[in-house]
């Protein structure tokens, strides 16, 4: 490579610092958006990872019951059966901080003298068996989790368990989670301890257990008492994995999304910095520098800025994903798993991966304006006229290839696939067929209105300028567009959710008080069916509903079943997109089942099928009466009445209890009867239908926290690009402005010139986003979402919303103007044209 | 026998445009300019001086009739095959200077060498010491006068010891003292390096410098 040719054509940006600046900020942010995303992901995983191994230790299986907990005194004789096998029995539970409730720490339960048998790392090198043994109440935490809560070793903790608040002894501060110590937030304490404190005396959580190599795991299956069941660990990890694909998915396309923003800023840089030099390479072509020579040249400039712009853009992702971890965190540990994720993974394999991406986007997004810039006439040398060459657009190249994109889209719409990508796929082809028509649009409407008698001059040459410098107006216009039909097909798509998850409280929760168990109540197993049958008599009771909630086995994996036991108020409750409801509650108790919908679309079933599921007496078949609108899981749930439930399983308490106030007594007399009727002990929890309402959606509006988030960044990064482009544009135009100062344009009049064609840009872009954003809301809402979780919605258009979307992209439009046009009316007209 | 001439033109014919506006700018020439000679090429705006230096100096391609620089059939040749004929064989003065922004004087004279694997054995230096820029070696264009500018673009055609050098009006854009100053310098080194020169001027005081001095009208080639 030619080192002086590199340098002649990128001293240019060193001597247009703006430019520079502008080149890196579109590649810095695309890829800074992406890093987060992915970072932000990664932590997630690495967290998950970490929880397991610090719950699963160094065994290879866990044994399980399939209800519930597991009885000690049943574990005590299946070791008696394997003797060459090494159980750890465990718990776990929750625990907050008593100073501070906010804190929550997950409790871990393990035997120390097995654990600290097979190296444990979750007890740490150090690990002082005696004094573990000694110390009641002894607890490890890891280093990392220490230094945030400000404990040091032999400090005392006071936490709130199952009886109120108690101290435990920190006697030893284990590895910090990467090092392979316990996971942040979790407290590690000897078994009997850990059951004192969670409430679990006589019950294990699980047994973990390491099968040596030659003992079949289907030997030690059979041998389980009933109702226990043994999982290999990586179906676990997997499956934790699994339910969190289709959320990853979501984040990484709009992740994407952002990148394809900063993709239209770097060819539309490229472009500029091209076109401003194009008389150099003409030069450089004059002097005998060929096509392959000068392409190699700009390419490696590309490389470096892209390589420059990547390192920034890394940077500051990891920045952004500092601010994200929080949010997802707190959607996953909400509606996932339970890991704490506190620290941004940054692996070196995965930046330089994020990296490659920013690079490969850099030079495929800058490789066309170069290849043009190869093909630029060597007789610019000897006729170099007008500084800058028409930009005009292609028309029936852009009409051509916005069919061609929306034909892709509706091929893979038309694939008989359940699966996300091609999803996605069809929605990034619709909303580039749409953007490829923006240029088309705005220079014929330029056109058509420039036609029109008895213009101002400033209006006319405004609408001159935009057809025929469109190309650039127009790519800018594009970004602009993709951003703002972007943000409005997401604001329609969580507003239609939003209002649907809404609907459906309102009409699933009829009761007007709740009652939950505040703890496990595991001694008294039958704590709320006693409080039930004590308020059925309340005079201020009209009547009670329960829900019995349990995991059963099918031959396609668990499921959850929920059990219900339903008056008469609660069963209109109950939306159906399937199956007629008179003949469902008149087979309610007959061994039917109502499955949800996100069940129903994973599994592929409708009523009149049925759902096999494992009972004490074998898999029973259960007719499906109906399909009900669901949003409280996305892998979905079967319901059947409660007689129905014990007839085939096991009785178990009720999970919670619906109660209906008698006619004339309000919610607030009705919880105070309530509150009466539980007594001292306070071990429910009593929640009103408008609390429960605003709690569901204040969990609901967190989970979709980090898609605003987003939306605000790809908005951020169109932006830049529209600055960067409207300043390509007038830099271009200094020469044309120049002329018009010297033949006497005031500067209010100039500034009307260059404002004027920003507000048409804006003007195209921002209502051609309108029906674009609404068709990929209709993409989002009734593919994305359908294939990503199973649930329909029907779709709400915030028109507030939206217009305030619309004008913000106008407004951004005339914003992003503000420094061309400054530099367009305070340029010095004849040293422009001197220099010409 | 004669030397064998470095240009040799038979039937060259140059047209602009297509179908209806389509025109002929250069019409049936035939020229022949021997080694070392300097030939001046002088005309009225429009007459086809710049055309016809274009198509020697392989940045057009003709129209019809053939066209040899050396032992190149320039007719014959593609686009890349042109830049490399160019860059080989051609120095090229513009009447616009056209030294690239981006590069010092010094630089400037620098690529031409470095395009055709030449090592800069000094003769950057002499040459810009020759032509009165020394302590100049590292004024970028914009630092530079007219005058300056032009005697570095002068620099930059001779510093690879091309086959044909090539200047259309190379001081036109000069006032007369300055434009006297390049010419002289211009004509000595090429005189010195016993290089083809081709100039197309209005200059008539050039004209007494020439060897021959050729006259096109209308894109028709007349002896002066």
């Amino acid at each position: 490579m030619n080192l002086l040719l590199l340098r002649a054509t990128a001293r240019h940006l060193i001597h247009h610092p703006w430019q520079l600046g502008l080149a890196l900020l579109g590649i810095a942010l695309g890829v800074a958006v992406v890093c987060a995303v992915q970072l932000t992901q990664a932590s997630a995983r690495q967290a998950l990872q970490y929880a397991q191994r610090s719950l699963v230790g160094p065994s290879t299986h866990r044994i399980e019951a399939a209800e519930g907990t597991l009885d000690e005194q049943a574990f005590a004789a299946l070791a008696q059966q394997w003797p060459q096998l090494s159980f750890m029995p465990g718990v776990s539970g929750d625990v907050m901080l008593a100073d501070a409730p906010s804190q929550r720490l997950q409790v871990i339960g393990v035997d120390p003298l097995t654990a600290s048998g097979t190296a444990d790392a979750r007890l740490g090198p150090g690990f002082d068996l005696l004094r573990f043994l000694d110390t009641p109440g002894a607890a490890l935490l890891n280093a990392d989790t220490a230094a945030r809560l400000g404990v040091v070793h032999e400090a005392r903790l006071r936490v709130r368990g199952d009886d109120g608040p108690v101290e435990v002894t920190i006697v030893g501060i284990a590895p910090a989670a990467r090092d392979g110590g316990p996971a942040d937030d979790m407290l590690v304490m000897d078994i009997a301890s850990a059951q004192e404190l969670l409430g679990m005396a006589g019950h294990l959580g699980a047994i973990e257990v390491a099968l040596p190599a030659g003992l079949r795991a289907a030997d030690l299956r059979a041998s389980l008492p009933v109702g226990w069941r043994l999982v290999s660990n990586a179906t676990r990890l997997g499956a934790a994995r699994e339910m969190t694909r289709a959320f990853d998915v979501n984040l990484t396309a709009l992740s994407l999304l952002a990148l394809l923003v900063g993709m239209f800023l770097i060819y539309n840089t490229s472009s500029f910095l091209v076109l401003q030099r194009q008389p150099l390479f003409a030069r450089l072509r004059a002097l005998g520098v060929s096509r392959r020579e000068l392409l190699v040249a700009l390419l490696s400039e590309a490389a470096v800025l892209g390589l420059l712009g990547c390192l920034a853009g890394l940077a500051i992702g990891r920045g952004i994903a500092g601010l994200l971890l929080a949010h997802v965190a707190r959607t996953i540990n909400d509606l996932y798993y339970r890991a704490a994720i506190t620290e941004v993974a940054t692996s070196p394999a995965l930046l330089a991966g994020i990296a490659g991406l920013g690079l490969a986007a850099t030079l495929a997004a800058a490789l066309p304006p170069m290849l043009a810039a190869t093909r630029v006439s060597v007789m610019r040398v000897a006729r170099p006229g007008p500084g800058i060459e028409r930009t005009p657009v292609h028309g029936a190249l852009l009409v051509r290839l916005a069919g061609a994109a929306w034909a892709v889209a509706a091929l893979l719409l038309a694939l008989p696939t359940r699966a996300l990508v091609p999803g996605f796929a069809a929605l990034f082809a619709c909303l580039l067929g749409a953007a490829c028509l923006v240029p088309w649009l705005l220079t014929r409407s330029a056109r058509a209105l420039a036609r029109r008698p008895a213009l101002a001059p400033t209006t006319l040459l405004a609408l001159r300028a935009l057809s025929m410098h469109g190309q650039r107006a127009g790519l800018a216009a594009a970004a602009l567009m993709v951003a703002c039909a972007t943000g409005i097909a997401i604001t329609v798509m969580v507003a239609s959710f939003r209002v649907s998850v809404a609907d459906w409280l309102s009409t699933l929760l009829r009761a007007d008080v709740y009652v939950s168990l505040t703890t496990r109540a595991h001694d008294d197993s039958r704590r709320l069916a006693t409080f039930r049958r004590h308020i059925d008599t309340l005079p201020e009771v009209a009547a009670t509903s329960a829900v019995v909630r349990t995991t059963a086995r099918t031959a396609a994996g668990p499921i959850s079943l929920l059990a219900y036991d339903l008056p008469a108020a609660a069963r209109p409750g109950f939306r159906f997109i399937a199956g007629e409801a008179a003949a469902v509650w008149a087979a309610w108790d007959e061994d039917t089942v109502m499955i949800t919908e996100p069940y129903a679309w994973r599994h592929g079933l409708a009523p009149g099928d049925s759902v096999a599921i494992d009972t004490a007496a074998g898999p029973v078949a259960f007719r499906i009466s109906a399909v009900y609108r669901d949003y409280a899981s996305e892998r979905g749930s079967v319901a059947m009445s409660h007689r129905t439930y014990l007839r085939h399983f096991p009785p178990r308490d009720d999970a919670g209890l619906g109660v209906y106030a008698a006619p004339g007594v309000g919610a607030a007399r009705l919880e105070q009867a309530l509150r009466a009727a539980m007594g001292p002990a306070a071990d429910l929890r009593l929640q009103s239908n408008a609390s429960l309402r605003a709690l569901s959606l204040a969990v609901f509006d967190q989970t979709f926290a980090v898609t605003d988030l987003l939306r605000l960044l790809a908005l951020g990064v169109a932006f830049v690009g529209i600055v960067s482009a409207l300043l390509a544009q007038q830099m271009e135009r200094l020469t044309d402005y120049a002329l018009m100062r010297a033949l006497g344009f005031r500067r209010d009049e100039l500034l009307r010139v260059v404002l004027s064609q920003t507000l048409a840009a804006g003007a195209v872009a921002a209502t051609l986003a309108v029906p674009v954003g609404l068709v990929l809301a209709v993409l989002l809402i009734d593919v994305i979402n359908v294939r990503s979780f199973g649930w329909t919605m029907n779709m709400h258009v915030p028109w507030t919303r939206v217009l305030t979307a619309w004008g913000s992209a106008i407004a951004a439009a005339l914003l992003a103007a503000a420094l061309p046009a400054w530099r367009a009316v305070h340029q010095a007209p004849a040293s422009i044209l001197r220099n010409d | 026998m004669p030397p064998s001439p470095v240009v040799a033109a038979h039937g060259l014919c140059m047209d602009y445009g297509a179908g209806e506006l389509r025109s002929r700018v250069l019409h049936d020439l035939d020229l022949r300019v021997a080694a070392g000679e300097f030939v001046v090429i002088l005309g009225r705006s429009g007459s086809g001086k710049s055309t016809l230096l274009h198509l020697l100096g392989a940045m057009e391609r003709a129209t019809a009739g053939s066209l040899t620089v050396g032992d190149t059939d320039l007719v014959a040749l593609d686009e890349e095959a042109r830049a490399r004929f160019r860059r080989r064989s051609v120095g090229f003065v513009f009447q616009a200077y056209n030294l690239l922004p981006t590069l010092n004087a010094q630089e400037n004279l620098l690529l031409p060498l470095q395009l055709n694997g030449i090592p800069d054995d000094g003769r950057s230096a002499r040459l810009l010491e020759r032509l009165g820029l020394q302590g100049k070696a590292t004024r970028y264009a914009d630092e530079l006068s007219g005058g300056e500018q032009q005697r570095v673009a002068v620099a930059r055609a001779l510093v690879h010891d091309p086959l044909l050098v090539l200047a259309d009006e190379p001081t036109g854009n000069l006032d007369e003292e300055a434009a006297g100053s390049v010419l002289d310098l211009f004509v000595e080194l090429v005189r010195e390096s016993g290089r083809t020169l081709i100039m197309a001027t209005h200059s008539t005081e050039t004209c007494a410098r020439a060897d021959r001095v050729l006259r096109l009208d209308h894109g028709h080639l007349v002896d002066a």
